[in-house]
């Protein structure tokens, strides 16, 4: 009898729950895709910044009681891919907005189809300065994209000025070498460094450009010694962790600074077995040091969330949700243009910082603006399987020490 | 200067040369040009790389599961892509070549989206067995290179032995000579395949973990190790070991002096330049067979 | 030509002549596809499919008639989409020009290789094809500051906006370069070709000279090849190595080729299609549809060695 009961209230229940939800009108949902290769640790960072972002809006109340709903798609790396994606999210799921990519060679395969499709469109991957450019020489057309993630060129201005106060001020160094990876990324990259170092005090003894299929980097360093500087700057993405693995191997006894697109992320230790010891990069952000009042909740957030620390990717990531939300408020609708539009007078202090774009005047349209008050960036040093923070001084978290190799 | 280069040619060319020997030892025997080759040395290197992280480093743990895991993917290369294949009826020649290419690439790609989705797509090493380095005529150089290069010329040493001075090894010579008349004195070709494949599975997972210490390997990657296999390869002579070995040299040694002269940018440019000039003038490479 | 006996009843008549019938029926209701009200994304897809398919014919003609193994279908198409797109980026010329120089291209290119690779034979005329593909990576890459290097090169102008109108000019291209193709292959000039690459010792004895036809099938290949490749960067907007320059998209089109089934030009451009609408089919499985896709194509190469249209020629032959 008892069990019939329950039964019968548990129907009840039931229907009463259907019915409910049936008679409240629930507001649409918000539909945002995000796109990258997920098999990629940095498409993973990607896809679990976005993630992160969304259940806490939703469980905070959703935008203006509208749920976000993300929907991912896996661009498998590849350019035709992502068109084909694009197409599906934009004409088959009716997104309001798409955030993602890691190559540049997608976002900027990606960019006229945004204005194409009319949808905006925020790069939280690629560096690319093109992207910044294509959007301001094709300006109003192309005014749906925006990127979260720093430009080449600012990345560059990062190095520089960490390099400053870090390398100069602190190590006392006075020469470098430059070595980049010979890629369409590293031509603004370089241009600016070359000016940018002799002018804080670092004079550039060598040059070297080294391709992106090398397996090989022994006469490389032995090639930098020769020249020998106090310390190598760094600006290496595509190449993957062969530099680090062989810089370690040999022992060769300089720092290696600058910017290594894999090495801000955190598993890197694991997959260089640890040789990345004594590696500095510049990075969007890291785990523990507080730019905003956001930046370590949410390393936190995302620590327990998924068992690993947030890259600059899922920073940039996490940012673009919550721009797109603050966007939407303002403009109170989830139409294109409105957004667009609302997006371009953004002022928002995200996790990695305060974000304004630039506009069409400003050098690259929709790129963050850069330096004091808006966006720095971070630098990172590994030392013993943990990444310590130690620019800029505001959110340091220990100091910088020499190489590991360095002859006593 | 030409210490450096003499020694980090040496220890490259050591590299290249156990990298392709697999590769080019299966095309002797038995005709097959096998695409998936990079991936299976990425394999073992991923693989050996998992279980270095797993236990308390142990090294010989961590060749052997590299070594198993050559030989597994070896022998289900064979059984799942290149029986099959023989199998088909009707097909020329030439059909019979692309459907090879064609499969043992889409092997490739399965193998690859499979590492991708264990362990994911990103470039891994396995650590040193020996960390440290040693002074050379004033060359700093890593003790485990000078390994690898030691272990990859045994490795070679072995495999010259074992063709020429054991039974079983001069059936394999004889089986790339002349398959038919070996049946007829009675051998059983399918078996001396089964030891073909894993004799490659052996040398392609030894290559596959040493890749991973010195360089480096990722599931995406395995393609652009064909791709130098299949270079020097070219170069050296369809089928030809001891083509391949001197191929290896010439192109570790030009990689490594245009890096030193040149500029490491243009590292690959001179070989390929060669490799282009060998296939016009001497397509069969410098010590092949047509 | 009546002399010309081609030993043995080709197996290709036999096979084409009702095939193509039904694929001439078929044209005008390509040509209706959009209109009876399938969605704007799906357009979208059968547009890159087509493209693909004129690539995947093209290396048909090329393997299934000259028996040769074309592994750098992507150096063709690459030099007519880089072509097209460096002229348009740089405002030289309009797109349609671009288009056309940029096929023009691809034919010269197509030519300066093709006469040292046809000396050789089989696998070694594929490894040269291969190369070529390398070769003209590397040169995109170090000529970046006029080819964008690695990440692609953006071009400015559009053929057209509406997805409709882009579809028609895919299919057009798609129609054009079957029919060229299929007559091709029917002509005395394909039955000949045919002839050379089953048999190269007898057709020379019979006087034909086996490299001049050669060059001509890929002269047709590069044409079309490099055609599609520059209406495709249009469509695109944008033209980068991994789209157009990679021996893996040139694996690609092989496989297409072979699913579809080779030796009958429709074929391949079945299997073009299909290979693009089953990718995006499985795009919602994410991490795996490459995986699925790969394993499809391997079953299809196992155990359908002559492809789906052998499936229908099959069936025929039953009845």
């Amino acid at each position: 009898m008892k069990s019939a009961k329950l039964k019968l209230a548990a129907v009840g229940l039931a229907l009463g729950g259907v019915l409910s939800s049936a008679n409240a009108q629930t507001p649409p949902s918000v539909r945002i895709g995000v796109m990258a290769k997920f098999a990629q640790i940095n498409g993973a960072a990607i896809l679990n910044g976005a993630t992160l972002a969304t259940e806490e809006i939703n469980a905070a109340g959703g935008i203006k009681g509208r749920k976000i709903e993300l929907i991912t798609y896996d661009d498998q790396g590849s350019a035709s891919d992502a068109v084909l994606a694009f197409q599906r999210a934009v004409k088959q799921d009716k997104v309001h907005a798409v955030v993602g990519t890691f190559l540049s060679e997608i976002a900027i395969a990606l960019t006229p189809w945004a204005a194409r499709l009319k949808v905006p469109y925020i790069v939280t991957g690629a560096g690319a300065d093109q992207v910044g450019l294509l959007v301001k020489q094709n300006y109003p057309a192309y005014k749906y994209v925006f990127r979260s993630i720093l430009p080449a060129s600012s990345t560059a201005r990062g190095v520089c000025e960490s390099i400053a106060d870090v390398a100069v001020k602190q190590l006392g160094y006075t020469s470098a070498v430059l070595m980049t990876e010979d890629a369409a990324w590293t031509k603004s990259y370089d241009e600016f460094l070359k000016n940018c170092l002799p002018l804080v005090g670092l004079k550039i003894v060598e040059t070297v450009k080294v391709a992106t299929d090398t397996s090989d980097f022994t006469p490389i360093f032995q090639k930098i010694e020769a020249a020998k500087p106090s310390v190598i700057v760094t600006g290496v993405g595509i190449i993957g962790n062969k530099p680090v693995v062989q810089w370690h191997n040999q022992q060769v006894p300089l720092l290696m600074m600058g910017y290594n697109a894999q090495a801000g992320a955190s598993a890197f230790w694991k997959e260089t077995s640890g040789a990345t010891n004594g590696v500095v990069t510049f990075t969007a952000a890291s785990e523990d040091s507080p730019l905003t009042p956001k930046t370590v909740p949410f390393a936190k957030a995302y620590l327990a969330r998924f068992n690993t620390t947030a890259a600059a990717h899922s920073f940039a990531t996490y940012d673009a949700i919550y721009l797109l939300k603050d966007a939407i408020e303002r403009s109170g609708t989830t139409d294109a243009d409105p957004v667009a539009d609302a997006l371009e007078k953004a002022d928002y202090v995200g996790a990695s910082g305060r974000i304004v774009f630039q506009g069409p005047d400003d050098p690259l349209t929709h790129d963050m603006k850069y330096g004091n008050g808006f966006v720095t960036g971070v630098n990172i040093q590994w030392q013993e399987g943990k990444q310590v923070t130690i620019w800029p001084q505001n959110a340091a978290t220990g100091k910088v020490v020499s190489s590991p190799f360095a002859s006593k | 200067m030409l210490t450096q280069l003499l020694i980090s040619g040496f220890l490259i060319s050591a590299i290249y040369a156990l990298a392709t020997t697999g590769f080019t030892l299966l095309y002797g025997v038995s005709g097959i040009l096998n695409l998936a080759h990079g991936t299976t040395l990425a394999t073992a290197g991923i693989v050996a790389w998992y279980v270095a992280g797993l236990t308390s480093f142990d090294p010989v743990q961590v060749i052997l599961a590299g070594v198993t895991s050559g030989v597994v993917v070896g022998l289900l290369t064979y059984a799942l892509i290149v029986r099959p294949i023989q199998r088909l009826l009707g097909l020329s020649e030439t059909d019979e070549h692309v459907f090879m290419l064609v499969g043992t690439l889409l092997w490739t790609i399965i193998l690859q989206e499979a590492l991708a989705n264990i362990f994911g797509d990103v470039p891994v090493s396995v650590p040193q067995f020996v960390s440290g380095v040693v002074n050379i005529f004033g060359v700093r150089t890593p003790i485990s290179s000078l390994l690898v290069a030691a272990i990859s010329w045994g490795l070679l040493g072995a495999l010259w032995l074992y063709v020429g001075f054991t039974k079983s090894g001069r059936s394999l010579l004889a089986a790339s000579i002349n398959p038919r008349g070996l049946v007829l004195c009675g051998f059983n070709l399918a078996l001396i395949h089964r030891v073909v494949w894993t004799i490659y599975g052996l040398l392609a997972g030894v290559a596959g973990v040493l890749i991973a210490m010195v360089h480096g390997v990722s599931p995406s990657g395995g393609l652009e190790l064909t791709a130098t296999a299949f270079s020097i390869v070219i170069l050296g002579g369809l089928g030809s070991v001891t083509g391949s070995l001197i191929a290896a040299n010439v192109i570790g040694y030009i990689e490594t002096a245009t890096a030193y002269l040149v500029g490491p940018s243009l590292r690959s440019l001179p070989s390929l330049i060669i490799l282009v000039a060998v296939l016009y003038f001497r397509p069969q490479g410098l010590f092949g067979r047509r | 030509m009546d002399d010309l006996t081609v030993s043995s009843p080709s197996p290709l008549r036999r096979l084409s002549v009702p095939t193509s019938g039904v694929a001439w029926l078929a044209v005008p209701c390509l040509i209706a596809l959009p209109f009876v009200g399938i969605s704007e994304y799906a357009i979208g897809i059968f547009t890159l499919g087509l493209f693909f398919a004129v690539y995947a014919m093209g290396w048909d003609l090329l393997f299934g008639y000259a028996g040769e193994p074309n592994f750098g279908a992507t150096f063709l198409i690459g030099v007519g989409a880089y072509s097209a797109a460096m002229l348009n980026s740089n405002g030289i010329a309009p797109p349609w020009i671009c288009i056309l120089a940029g096929a023009a291209m691809s034919v010269a290119a197509g030519v300066l290789l093709a006469l040292p690779a046809l000396r050789l034979r089989g696998p070694y005329f594929g490894l040269v094809t291969l190369v070529a593909v390398l070769i003209l990576r590397q040169l995109i890459i170090l000529f970046s500051h006029q080819t964008g290097g690695e990440i692609g090169i953006a071009v400015p102008e559009v053929l057209a906006l509406s997805p409709i109108a882009n579809y028609e000019i895919a299919l057009g291209c798609a129609i054009v370069s079957a029919g060229v193709f299929i007559i091709v292959a029917r002509s005395p000039f394909g039955l000949i070709l045919q002839a050379i690459g089953q048999d190269p010792l007898n057709a020379q004895a019979m006087g034909f000279s086996s490299v001049k036809y050669k060059l001509a099938a890929f002269c047709y290949s590069a044409l079309f090849s490099g055609l599609a490749g520059a209406l495709m960067t249009f469509y695109m907007g944008t033209a980068s190595l991994n789209i157009f320059v990679d021996a893996a998209v040139g694996v690609q089109i092989i496989i297409a080729a072979i699913i579809g089934g080779r030796r009958t030009i429709i074929g391949p451009a079945i299997g073009g299609v299909f290979l693009i609408v089953l990718g995006e089919y499985m795009r919602p499985f994410g991490r795996l549809s490459e995986l699925v896709v790969a394993v499809v194509a391997l079953l299809v190469l196992l155990f359908l060695p002559n492809g789906l249209l052998g499936l229908v020629k099959l069936k025929r032959r039953a009845h």
